[in-house]
């Protein structure tokens, strides 16, 4: 038996104390339970943290003892990645999403004015915890030691080992666990906590955007979006929690919250039990049932709390403009299009050709709708983008033009009407300028995207031997040379490629670990305005005389991280308000 | 009112049929080796196996190599280099006469990767 484990036992009583005492405490209506109910609650989750410190602790000393350590970690590995390698598999993120949960749970019931309502909303938070809980004790505890100890361990997947790592699921993971509670107060009272909802919108993007990132950083395919179902699950609940952010009441807002709830389970159903047999999945043991069991469950009492409280005014049947309705009504789309073809992936694999004919077009209808709705005149912005869509049409042709044309027709109008505001003086919040930021971000996504997907250049394995350059797309490409390095962790070896005059560095590392994937080759960018020289090394020849590389021309790549950065800095601005 | 559930319904129909079309466009089944030795000819297929060890070989930027499912062996051709030399990976490609050719070689990878015995 050992420390962590016991403290995650006793998060378990602690929590099922906590829901108990809500439960009795809101029945009796009797304040003293439901401070208990706190209490509990807090100490549920000081315990986590402590089992989850216990876990790090671990990992810092090379207790290869827990076949958790021992399979994500070894000796050389730096402590950073020795700390991030805490959630790189199923146990720890696992623990991470309930300590994560947990966490916020002790912020909201501080924040909010308790109350009978939130009292009973905090029954759903805690029992959900509760349930987190129990699947890591019961399902995927990481305090499970092998037989005997290893002098090593097996060490962690080379993929991992990248700066993302660290910030990414954890960002992820707060964005999943902030949605719990506008769901329960839902629920129970019909309130929905916009606060929280952007707080999990804010999370959300930081997350995918780290993904994103790291994708086109480290995995050296060129793009920052593959629609792979992983990646996918994480957007579907963004999807509902961006529409959710649009309604303030009504049964549509009530809807859009349960299944931005439900949609954050079935993205751990997705990633973590191995359902998927994408590239992504590895795992044979199927513990799904778990996971639909409890979408299930919270699914009818979402539906029995809403014809329960048919006739309250929060969810009376609201008057929409036709905007609005029409957005909603693309939202559906979008989201309907992008959850067929992830369930598709549980069963065959689906090609990037379905989403571009399906998502995309709907994204470009959303990013005109955000022009349409911030419009009071049309006439400058329709001859500019028509001006510009025009010179577009030339340059690649018509999809690309229908982008550029949405998107000059959308920015303008976004900063035609800001302008407007700030000449007449009227004071402008943050609330303005989110707005702004957040929109004009979808907009740049929209653009960049669509370029990267549809006119990206590829050529792959290009052979460059030594002293003797390579032309392709205009660029003089010559390999100057190779060295090689070392450390404790690694090998590295070093190529440099010349393009043009500047010099790109392209690395292959290989980790002293004995796993069949300790290769990996390193990307290196050229980042210009209008487009990245993406370069991705392939393999060395077996005299070091020549390498291989695939090279990619990535238009307007520029655009999607300005549009992530947008949507972030707004975010913030809006969470600060 | 009517009107507009009119153009709702219109929409909602109409999106679904390209959602449908598009699907069935856009889907390549997933195999196994002995499957795929069963089928005889095959565009487009996704194979997972394992590569035969010893079995690659490097010829003017190409590779040969084998893989396996443990009950069929099949040849594969690839353009190109490969990263990783043992383990499941997933091969895309079009299978004809008996050998693979592959346009896509993937590894399995990251998101939760255990070594078998555990």
């Amino acid at each position: 038996m050992d420390f962590g484990e016991i403290s995650i036992q006793f998060a378990l009583i602690s929590s099922l104390i906590s829901t108990f005492s809500f439960a009795y405490g809101s029945f009796k209506k009797d304040l003293r339970l439901l401070k208990i109910g706190e209490k509990a609650l807090h100490f549920t989750t000081i315990l986590l943290l402590s089992s989850l410190t216990i876990l790090i602790y671990y990992f810092l000393s090379d207790n290869f003892s827990f076949s958790y350590v021992y399979f994500n970690s070894d000796i050389h590995l730096p402590i950073y990645y020795k700390i991030s390698a805490v959630w790189a598999s199923k146990e720890g993120s696992l623990l991470l999403w309930a300590f994560c949960t947990s966490f916020l749970a002790s912020i909201f019931v501080n924040v909010e004015k308790m109350d009978l309502n939130l009292a009973k909303s905090l029954i759903i938070v805690c029992s959900f915890i509760f349930s987190l809980i129990s699947i890591v004790l019961f399902t995927s505890n990481p305090f499970t030691r092998l037989a005997y100890t290893h002098p090593n361990g097996l060490g962690l997947n080379p993929l991992l080992r990248t700066p993302e790592m660290i910030f990414h699921p954890p960002a992820i993971f707060l964005g999943y666990a902030a949605v719990t509670f506008p769901f329960a107060t839902a629920l129970v009272s019909k309130d929905f906590k916009r606060n929280w909802i952007l707080l999990s919108w804010f999370f959300l993007t930081i997350g995918i955007f780290l993904g994103a990132w790291w994708a086109y950083k480290t995995l050296g395919w060129g793009g920052f979006w593959a629609w792979d179902p992983v990646e996918n699950a994480s957007l579907l609940p963004w999807i509902t929690l961006t529409a959710a952010l649009h309604i303030k009441r009504g049964k549509e807002s009530y809807f859009l919250i349960v299944l931005s709830f439900l949609l954050v389970i079935l993205a751990t159903f997705i990633t973590r039990s191995g359902i998927i047999k994408s590239v992504h999945a590895f795992s044979q043991s199927l513990q799904g049932g778990v996971y639909l069991i409890i979408i299930l469950v919270f699914f009818a009492a979402s539906i029995y709390a809403y014809f329960k409280d048919r006739d309250d005014e929060k969810i009376k049947e609201i008057k929409m403009s036709t905007t609005l309705s029409v957005f909603l009504l693309l939202m559906i789309f979008f989201l309907s299009a992008v959850f067929a073809g992830t369930m598709s992936s549980i069963f065959t694999s689906v090609n990037r050709f379905y989403y571009y004919t399906t998502a995309l077009p709907v994204f470009g209808l959303i990013a005109a709708l955000i022009g349409i709705c911030f419009a009071k005149n049309f006439k400058i912005p329709i001859v500019l983008a028509s001006i510009s869509s025009l010179a577009v049409f030339f340059l690649v042709g018509i999809i690309g033009a229908l982008a550029t044309f949405i998107f000059s027709f959308s920015t303008s109008i976004l900063m035609l009407e800001f302008l407007k505001k700030l000449n007449r003086k009227v004071s402008i919040n943050f609330g303005d300028l989110s707005k702004l930021l957040i929109h004009l971000g979808i907009v740049f996504l929209f653009v960049g995207s669509t370029f990267v997907w549809m006119y990206e250049v590829k050529h792959e394995n290009v052979k460059i031997n030594r002293l003797d350059a390579v032309e392709i797309e205009g660029l003089k490409i010559s390999y100057e040379g190779a060295l090689m390095k070392q450390d404790d962790e690694k090998y590295t070896l070093i190529a440099f490629i010349k393009l043009n005059n500047k010099t790109v560095v392209l690395k292959q590392y290989v980790y002293k670990i004995y796993r069949s994937d300790r290769v990996v080759n390193s990307v290196d960018t050229i980042n210009y305005l209008t487009h990245d020289v993406y370069i991705a090394l392939k393999g060395f020849s077996e005299d070091f005389n020549a390498v291989t590389v695939d090279l990619y021309i990535i238009p307007l790549i520029f655009f999607v991280w300005v549009g992530f950065y947008l949507l972030m800095i707004g975010g913030y601005f809006a969470l600060v308000r | 009112m009517e009107n507009k559930k009119l153009l709702i319904g219109i929409s909602v129909i109409g999106f679904l049929l390209v959602m449908i079309f598009s699907l069935f466009h856009s889907i390549s089944p997933y195999t196994t080796v002995s499957k795929l030795v069963e089928m005889g000819n095959a565009n487009n297929v996704q194979v997972v196996g394992e590569i035969v060890k010893g079995s690659i070989l490097m010829k003017d930027n190409k590779t040969y190599f084998k893989i396996t499912d443990g009950v069929k062996t099949v040849d594969v051709v690839y353009n190109g280099q490969l990263n990783y030399y043992e383990g499941q990976i997933v091969i895309i490609g079009d299978f004809k006469n008996g050998v693979l050719y592959a346009t896509e070689v993937l590894r399995k990878c990251h998101t939760e990767y255990r070594l078998e015995g555990k």
